[in-house]
């Protein structure tokens, strides 16, 4: 059985050619790019759009990428900035709050879970709640730290925030996960 | 609305403190915020994007007008055809280099005598444009390839030139470097013409030679 090609050997081969193999690429970075798309604030539709489009002009500008090696936080840059500017236009923002009491990116995760329990139902609606409950700088950063586990190095250079300011958004996201779960009585007994 | 955790247990859960040096009371709550966090994380985790490439894969076809799933002969010609390849051309190296380039990227070696092509779009030639600007803090290049939008930033490499490498199709492509965010510049090794409103622009002249065949 082949060895799992890596980005830099991907990119290398679609420059040289092997086009069809930029579809490895998107792959195995649209689910990650996905998610950090819905944590910037975009809706599902328009967070699958940014992830389309931000792969096409990966494609387009392919040559450009000085570090194949680390394509995804190449890809994951172009990503962050289409979203940051179409969600510069108006109404363009999938939650808005006058109150600021459920400003967070994301609004509800939609994940369907038809094989759950009662309790895990409710615990899944107490997650969306804290989820929400996030501004998207803390999403953000949740979710590159926590889910797409990049290091704060390279979440710095993402985002062009720095290290301390990072760690302090991933710190409230966990205390504000926290207490809204143990509030909801997931904690431990 | 929250209450802050101990600044030591972040420590702990990001790698910067170990574990060991928490108390028994801070081992507890490190513990707890770990559970929440780990419960966030696998829930967001769950979420899956719709399937694009597909998507993807078509977007980029309809830029380039040919199939890279093409099968057959002439599919895995075309698909050649539709490959970018990364060959530095220079603007000034005009249209006797453009037409080389084309005839080396069209013309394939032993092959029966081929029909002439027709399809321009299908074919992507990267090419390299360069600026010397030492003072400069940012260069971007934009042109009727891309509406006029400064989307393709060079980089810096050297002795005070910037460099950059666009893929394009076959055709006549105006363009000017924006220098800083402001200063429209033209590409002093281009040749110059008239943009219609009184001032001018670079261009370029990507031709394919009468010579190229797809087989």
């Amino acid at each position: 059985m082949d060895a799992v090609p890596s980005d830099a050997e991907i990119v290398a081969d679609v420059l040289a050619g092997r086009t069809e193999r930029f579809a490895l690429l998107v792959e195995r970075h649209e689910d990650a790019l996905f998610r950090h798309a819905l944590s910037l604030g975009m809706d599902p539709d328009g967070a699958a759009d940014m992830v389309q489009d931000a792969m096409v002009r990966a494609w387009e500008s392919l040559a450009e990428c000085r570090d194949p090696t680390r394509f995804r936080l190449w890809v994951g840059r172009i990503l962050r900035n289409r979203c940051l500017d179409h969600l510069k236009s108006a109404s363009t923002r999938y939650t808005t709050s006058l109150d600021g009491a459920n400003d967070g990116a994301f609004e509800a995760t939609g994940i369907p879970t038809p094989e759950l329990d009662t309790q895990e139902r409710a615990l899944h609606a107490s997650l969306d709640e804290a989820l929400a409950a996030l501004p998207d700088d803390q999403s953000e950063a949740f979710v590159l730290k926590h889910v797409e586990g990049y290091g704060y190095g390279e979440i710095a250079e993402l985002t062009g925030a720095s290290v301390s300011a990072l760690k302090m958004r991933v710190h409230r996201a966990r205390d504000t996960i926290r207490a809204l779960l143990e509030a909801d009585g997931f904690g431990p007994t | 609305m929250t209450e802050p955790t101990n600044d030591r247990i972040h420590k702990v859960l990001d790698g910067d403190l170990d574990a060991d040096d928490l108390s028994p009371a801070e081992q507890r709550e490190m513990t707890r915020v770990a559970s929440a966090s780990t419960e966030a994380a696998t829930h967001l985790g769950r979420l899956r994007s719709p399937g694009l490439a597909g998507a993807v894969m078509n977007e980029i076809e309809r830029r380039t007008g040919v199939s890279p799933d093409s099968t057959g002969t002439r599919g895995s010609w075309v698909r050649a055809l539709w490959a970018p390849r990364t060959v530095a051309f220079r603007p000034a190296w005009g249209l006797l280099a453009a037409a080389v380039i084309a005839a080396l990227i069209l013309v394939p070696s032993g092959e029966s005598p081929p029909a002439p092509t027709s399809d321009a779009e299908g074919v992507t030639v990267f090419v390299q444009f360069r600026l010397h600007a030492p003072d400069a803090s940012e260069v971007r290049l934009a042109g009727t390839f891309t509406d006029w939008e400064p989307v393709h930033e060079l980089h810096p490499v050297g002795d005070g030139a910037w460099s950059v490498m666009v893929p394009m199709h076959p055709g006549i492509h105006d363009y000017a470097f924006i220098v800083d965010g402001t200063d429209w510049t033209l590409d002093p090794t281009a040749p110059r013409v008239d943009d219609g409103f009184g001032g001018e622009n670079s261009r370029l002249a990507l031709l394919l030679v009468n010579g190229a065949r797809e087989s």
